[in-house]
């Protein structure tokens, strides 16, 4: 397989309101692993909230007229919307096919925003992405192999849910990110908690209830034979990252995907994105060499 | 939960629109979409969970989780003022109407000293925005 092919691929790119904030690593390292494999990233202007949890909480109207509004935003430059936010991917993806499957929500949501949507550009998450480009993109810049880097991939609820409206990954045993983990040179560890909720947004209203699965999650993590957990997702980032309830000092590292490729590829920018963790993922890859 | 989310639907289709609306299970639905993924009877089940919000809000029934409306009429109305979310001001209008100062403050404290929580700008389209959220509801 010719693995030497540059890849000239481009994505319109919708950081969402965490990325632009508390999710910061996964941003920086996305927007640094995506140009270092040749793509080229177009951050839309003047994009907005994409709804996330309070606008479906509050309105279904409002939770598909608000991700259309940025789809439409962005229609005009003809690219495909790279949303690294789970979140964000699925508000946006489910607005896109909403409309698209069904011309009564198209008139509807139109009239709402006050524009109209060609249907013309597709929405990716960050495994869509890195699929499409070719994983053997990937796999020709890594030059650290996360060797004995035991991880489960944690895709949470977002990615692959509900499958009727989204790309197509199996919503209780997806792989991309395994995959991906595995070209990483890593050893992702099968578990059956891949898809189950983190408790997503009652961190803030109910952390008992994100302290519960949270701890679900990392039991389950460390059965599998794990010492860390990836995912794609910020709000599940955050969840793992802030409400382990075992001792500080016996908490699992959780990683975002693009910031385990950061470290295969090199990048010395890599230490930065993870210093900003409150469960310090150092130690973990100082024991393993991986620094 | 009061329910469990079948039992929510069959109250649903025996028209118990008052215990439906007034209960907890509503609310504490996490949006996680596996109902509607698994149901055989391809029921959109997290979408029932959502419409039954929308219409216990409207109906103006108080919500059995106080914080959780209060987290998503906050985090809603900032995003009517600058059509997009800003962190600093989410936390602390939360912090401030739930009168939570205490909870978290580990957490909070370790977000400042790692300079986590950014203060983001109003887009410049915000005032279309507010023109959807008033358009499409709820209101705020």
């Amino acid at each position: 397989m010719t693995e030497t092919k540059t890849a000239a691929k481009r994505f319109a790119y919708y950081p969402g309101c965490s990325l632009k904030s508390s999710g910061g690593e996964y941003d920086h390292s996305t927007r640094a692993a995506l140009k270092h494999i040749g793509v080229e990233l177009t951050e839309i202007p003047d994009w907005v909230c994409c709804g996330a949890s309070s606008a479906h909480n509050l309105s279904h109207e409002l939770a598909l007229a608000l991700p259309l509004k940025t789809l439409i935003l962005a229609e005009p430059v003809g690219l495909d919307v790279l949303a690294p936010c789970a979140a964000c991917y699925n508000r946006l993806k489910v607005a896109e096919t909403s409309v698209a499957q069904d011309p009564d929500v198209k008139k509807r949501m139109e009239e709402i925003v006050e524009k109209p949507f060609g249907g013309s550009i597709k929405t990716v998450n960050i495994l869509d992405a890195l699929e499409q480009i070719g994983l053997g993109e990937t796999r020709a810049r890594v030059v650290k192999p996360l060797a004995g880097l035991k991880a489960v991939c944690y895709y949470g609820c977002l990615l692959t849910r509900p499958p009727k409206k989204l790309t197509g990954s199996d919503p209780d045993n997806p792989t991309g990110m395994d995959n991906l983990l595995a070209v990483l040179g890593a050893e992702p560890k099968f578990w059956s908690y891949k898809t189950d909720c983190c408790g997503a947004g009652h961190a803030m209203a109910r952390s008992d209830v994100v302290k519960t699965l949270v701890g679900k999650l990392r039991e389950s993590a460390e059965e599998a034979g794990a010492e860390a957990i990836v995912t794609a997702c910020p709000m599940c980032h955050a969840n793992i990252d802030m409400r382990q309830e075992t001792e500080p000092g016996n908490r699992m590292p959780v990683f975002f995907i693009t910031e385990l490729m950061g470290l295969a590829f090199g990048l010395p920018q890599a230490q930065s994105w993870l210093k900003k963790h409150l469960v310090d993922p150092l130690p973990l890859l100082k024991k393993l060499n991986l620094l | 939960m009061d329910y469990n989310p079948t039992q929510i639907i069959r109250m649903c289709a025996l028209g118990m629109e008052d215990e439906v609306l007034k209960s907890r299970t509503i609310w504490m639905c996490s949006s996680c979409v596996t109902c509607t993924t698994r149901c055989p009877m391809e029921i959109d089940v997290a979408g029932v969970m959502d419409i039954l919000k929308e219409m216990a809000v409207e109906r103006g029934i108080e919500c059995p989780e106080p914080n959780t409306k209060r987290f998503h009429d906050i985090f809603m109305g900032i995003v009517r003022a600058r059509g997009r979310m800003n962190e600093p001001m989410l936390f602390g209008h939360y912090k401030l109407r739930t009168k939570s100062f205490m909870d978290d403050m580990e957490i909070g404290k370790e977000m400042m000293k790692k300079m986590k929580i950014k203060y983001s700008p109003k887009v410049k389209g915000h005032k279309e925005v507010r023109k959807i959220i008033d358009k499409a509801g709820p209101k705020i």
